[in-house]
């Protein structure tokens, strides 16, 4: 008796660990684009600016975990809280950085408005303030 | 003293800004037709293009105090008048051209303010642009609430005279519209000898004002509600 729920323990014990060890990292960066129901011409290119800036330059990020982009519309339900959360008074692009599941810091990342016009400018700064956000992990 | 000048320049820049971006656009091509149904009348173009700018410099004042004085905040602010506003501005839009193209009647009451000043100001659509310019100022879009409350609002909270800015403001997002009726008020007066012309032409830019209305109360009540385009 006393053998087989050792065996068993053991079993468990050995299950939890492999999943422990196939858990993704929970410090990464998250890039959110925070969008709302009426979505205009810019509003649609600051998304896909965002969205190219990020996926053609951390693709090995992306890979492993470190970096994430979410498009998230603030006036789904659920998703409200963001607007309380960020300070967000537009579309806006905001990274945070996450340790052990915790925010440790975030940015808003406003001059989006001032390059949307120049996409080169507009990928320069959000690579560089990702990159800054990434030495920090 | 030249970081308050700059700071009045600055705010003034971003009106401007603000005046040629989607929504403020649209809705001062509006205001530019609402102000032309008088074009033979360049006194009363002029008065209506100040009133305009100043329901306009009202409304950012209101607002530019209630936040600077934290008794509204940014984001809750922001994200209510853009969800809830620029969805009333469509219907608002199109019965008011329905109104210009006499398909609606309204019979507004009548108030008992001095007689003489009332015919003065009702001719001249004074009540009636000021009331636009305000209603326009707080339907806000993308764009227009990232200059205000992204960079207007910071730049007044760090000057003494901050207080101040959002006035500048209003005059920089108005300053089509004053443009326009200041060229009215010169050009028309020049025109005197075509009154007669002008004055048929005046029918006809009523009936076109009230096809534009409905034609910029649609695109909003697209962009807000029906999202076919």
């Amino acid at each position: 008796m006393y053998k087989k729920a050792l065996l068993a323990l053991c079993i468990f014990g050995f299950i939890a660990v492999s999943f422990a060890a196939d858990k993704p990292s929970s410090s990464k960066v998250v890039a959110y684009y925070f969008y709302g129901n009426y979505r205009c011409p810019t509003c649609r290119k600051l998304e896909q600016y965002s969205r190219e800036a990020i996926e053609s330059n951390f693709k090995n990020e992306i890979a492993l975990g470190k970096l994430a982009f979410m498009a998230v519309n603030i006036d789904e339900k659920g998703n409200e809280h963001f607007v309380k959360d960020y300070q967000l008074y537009t579309k806006s692009l905001v990274l945070s950085l996450v340790k052990d599941d915790k925010e440790i810091k975030s940015k808003n990342l406003t001059k989006i408005w001032n390059y949307v016009g120049n996409k080169q400018k507009f990928y320069d700064y959000v690579t560089e303030e990702i990159k800054n956000f990434l030495k920090e992990l | 003293m030249d970081k308050v000048l700059i700071g009045f320049l600055s705010a003034l820049w971003l009106g401007i800004l603000t005046s040629i971006s989607p929504c403020p656009l649209a809705s001062n091509i509006a205001t530019i037709s609402f102000l032309s149904k008088r074009i033979a009348h360049p006194f009363f173009v002029f008065i209506s293009g100040i009133a305009y700018t100043l329901g306009r410099m009202s409304a950012y004042v209101i607002l530019g105090y209630l936040i600077i004085h934290s008794i509204f905040a940014i984001p809750q602010t922001a994200q209510f008048l853009q969800k809830y506003m620029a969805k009333a501005l469509g219907p608002i839009l199109i019965i008011i051209g329905l109104v210009l193209l006499e398909l609606i009647v309204l019979r507004l009451p009548e108030f008992s303010i001095s007689q003489k000043h009332h015919n003065k100001l009702s001719e001249a659509g004074a009540l009636g642009a000021f009331a636009l310019g305000f209603i326009f100022s707080l339907a806000f879009c993308p764009i227009s609430a990232a200059l205000f409350f992204g960079s207007l609002i910071p730049l007044a909270l760090k000057s003494p005279l901050g207080s101040i800015f959002p006035l500048v403001y209003g005059v920089g997002t108005g300053l089509p519209v004053m443009a326009f009726a200041i060229m009215v008020a010169l050009g028309t007066a020049a025109l005197n000898r075509w009154f007669n012309f002008l004055t048929k032409l005046e029918y006809y830019m009523r009936k076109a004002t009230g096809v534009i209305f409905i034609l910029v109360g649609l695109y909003y009540l697209n962009a807000y509600w029906l999202k076919l385009i």
